[in-house]
């Protein structure tokens, strides 16, 4: 197994305003000292509350912020270590897909233009290349060639955050960081696209990391968790054994919170 | 004093023509019952609550009767309706960031109930927006109804909503995807507080959601919708144990919530095939057709009557036996 990306005694902190003229100002440890291995061809989970600092590791993950210590390897790259040129064709290689379909997507943008995107900003290519890769994107996510010329208002939730998807597959990373991908969905279509999610990872060979506070959906797309608790991974694991053999009081009370379908 | 809403249907204005956003709803919540609606988004669920709460958007036209205490509030006038809302008919919302206003101190908005319907004076009001703070778990109330909503969490946010509903205690309470955007830990919590004050007031509530795991646990009865029709109700143990209609099936099946109950981990979701139709140009049959692997050709132009399959549990399906035969929670 390889180490597709890992992090080292990673931290944020972000200031917040002075209380007193006399005291240092207090800072938010939103991540506090990460260490965690995502090896390549095992999807990871990052389960834990709001607040918990989730968003932001996946920030650090993709070097989308710069931390305040500590490091992040992609392969054999330490990301704050590299040149501006030689960062920009790491991220080939990384990928994220956001919450909030509606957010994520450009209204003013046909959907084939913003799957085309992410290849003009990272790669030399032709139009016609672009747009081919495009239409490729949108049918290995379930939607047709025709859509590249729609707009993103024109598609319901679901079929937005396939869009979302494509553009994130369009360069052929190895790695999708996706933060709450299936949340803001209707349960039905959130089955849909974690099945998606399921088949890139064999058709494409995507790692995925999976940002979620809902241990069912960590549980069905996921190899390996780690638990979140302010700013700090309490527990780590294979998912099987956490979700069964939780060590942490922490990691048992998520569990215990999760809703259950009655069984009869 | 029971709600009854009968034959209820709501239709919404857009640019491609009329909406059908609700067709021919009817159900009934006595006193200290409880109901869920789940459904999808589109299904009508929200549009019902804001029916019943007179608070449709403009332009949209409702048919039916929503009948309470003896009165047709559809056909109330804008000021008797006002005088219900908010005192006898509660509602929470969702998303309690935009349900509370933000310039206003939570003791404010709590005691503003109380004042509208002349129910206590200004020190009182306060007084009482201490205790509801109190009851519904937010600590260090004599501090906190002085605070404004951004100095609150979400959770807690849900809670202060959950005061204001219950300030004038009202008879009915409806609350609108409640937990959706809270955390799981916090979700039961506020779960368990809205029962547990409906019980203890003898309130009844309706429990909106489109997650079924999130309403089984917290009502005595169900109703599933889909694409604005009520087709599936009962009482909620007997229901999940003989769930009936196609829909209702995959809605359950396909919760990744099972993933998480299953004994093996799932290698593909189950999901339903198709989409939701569209409500501008959705025809006279049941709305599912499109999609049921058990549709018949009179389905397609005819709404299937109900059918009892017990007393506490009926289903608008014609091929309900067959795929009754089928189910295996």
């Amino acid at each position: 197994m390889t180490a597709l990306i890992a992090t080292q005694a990673l931290a944020k902190h972000y200031g917040l305003p002075r209380d007193s003229l006399w005291r240092p100002a207090p800072a938010v440890r939103a991540v506090d000292g990460v260490d965690l291995v995502v090896e390549e061809g095992r999807n990871f989970g990052v389960v834990g509350e709001s607040g918990s600092g989730k968003s932001t590791l996946a920030r650090l993950l993709l070097a989308l912020e710069r931390p305040t210590s500590g490091t992040v390897r992609l392969l054999d790259d330490d990301l704050f270590a590299l040149s501006e040129p030689a960062l920009r064709a790491a991220r080939r290689q990384m990928q994220i897909v956001f919450q909030d379909p509606f957010g994520s997507l450009d209204p003013r943008l046909t959907v084939g233009r913003s799957i085309a995107e992410p290849i003009a900003a990272l790669e030399r290519s032709s139009a016609a290349e672009r747009e081919e890769r495009a239409v490729a994107a949108l049918t290995a996510v379930g939607l047709k060639a025709e859509d590249r010329d729609k707009y993103p208002h024109e598609f319901s939730g679901g079929q937005r955050q396939r869009v979302a998807i494509a553009r994130a597959i369009v360069t052929r990373p190895k790695l999708i960081v996706a933060d709450e991908p299936v949340s803001a969905l209707d349960v039905s279509v959130q089955a849909q696209i974690l099945n998606l999610m399921q088949d890139l990872r064999e058709s494409h060979g995507v790692t995925f990391v999976l940002i979620s506070h809902d241990l069912s959906v960590v549980r069905f797309l996921c190899d390996d968790v780690a638990v979140m608790q302010r700013g700090r991974i309490v527990e780590v694991g294979e998912v099987e054994r956490v979700l069964h053999e939780p060590r942490e009081a922490y990691t048992r009370a998520l569990i215990a919170a999760v809703p259950k379908l009655p069984r009869f | 004093m029971t709600l009854a809403v009968e034959n209820l249907s709501v239709t919404l204005a857009t640019a491609r023509g009329p909406l059908a956003a609700v067709r021919g709803l009817s159900f009934t919540l006595g006193r200290g019952e409880s109901l869920g609606i789940v459904g999808e988004s589109g299904c009508g669920k929200t549009m019902t609550a804001l029916a019943i709460m007179g608070l449709l958007p403009e332009g949209a036209e409702v048919g039916g009767r929503i009948v309470w205490d003896g009165q047709d509030l559809l056909s109330l006038a804008d000021d008797a309706m006002g005088r219900l809302r908010g005192r006898r008919l509660a509602m929470v919302f969702q998303e309690p960031m935009t349900a509370l206003n933000p310039v206003q101190t939570i003791g404010d908005q709590i005691a503003e109930a109380l004042l509208v319907h002349d129910l206590a004076d200004r020190v009182g009001a306060m007084r009482e927006a201490v205790a509801l703070l109190e009851r519904v778990g937010i600590a260090d109330p004599e501090r906190r109804v002085r605070g404004y909503p951004h100095q609150l969490s979400g959770g807690q946010r849900q809670r202060a909503m959950i005061a204001m509903a219950l300030a004038c205690k009202p008879d009915v309470l409806i609350a609108d995807e409640p937990t959706s955007a809270l955390d799981v830990t916090v979700q039961q919590q506020i779960l368990g507080l809205i029962r547990s004050l409906a019980a203890e007031r003898g309130m009844a509530m309706l429990l909106i959601s489109h997650d079924l795991a999130v309403v089984a646990g917290n009502v005595a009865r169900l109703l599933v919708m889909y694409a604005g029709r009520g087709v599936e109700w009962g009482e909620t143990a007997q229901m999940f144990g003989a769930l009936a209609h196609p829909y209702a099936q995959g809605l359950f099946r396909s919760a990744p919530a099972r993933a998480l109950t299953a004994t093996t981990r799932p290698r593909r979701l189950p999901t339903i095939a198709g989409q939701v139709p569209d409500l501008v140009t959705l025809g006279e049959g049941c709305p599912f057709a499109e999609r049921c692997d058990l549709v018949e050709e009179p389905c397609r132009s005819r709404m299937p009557e109900w059918q009892a399959l017990a007393p506490e549990h009926r289903v608008a399906c014609r091929r309900a036996e067959e795929s009754l035969r089928r189910w295996k929670p």
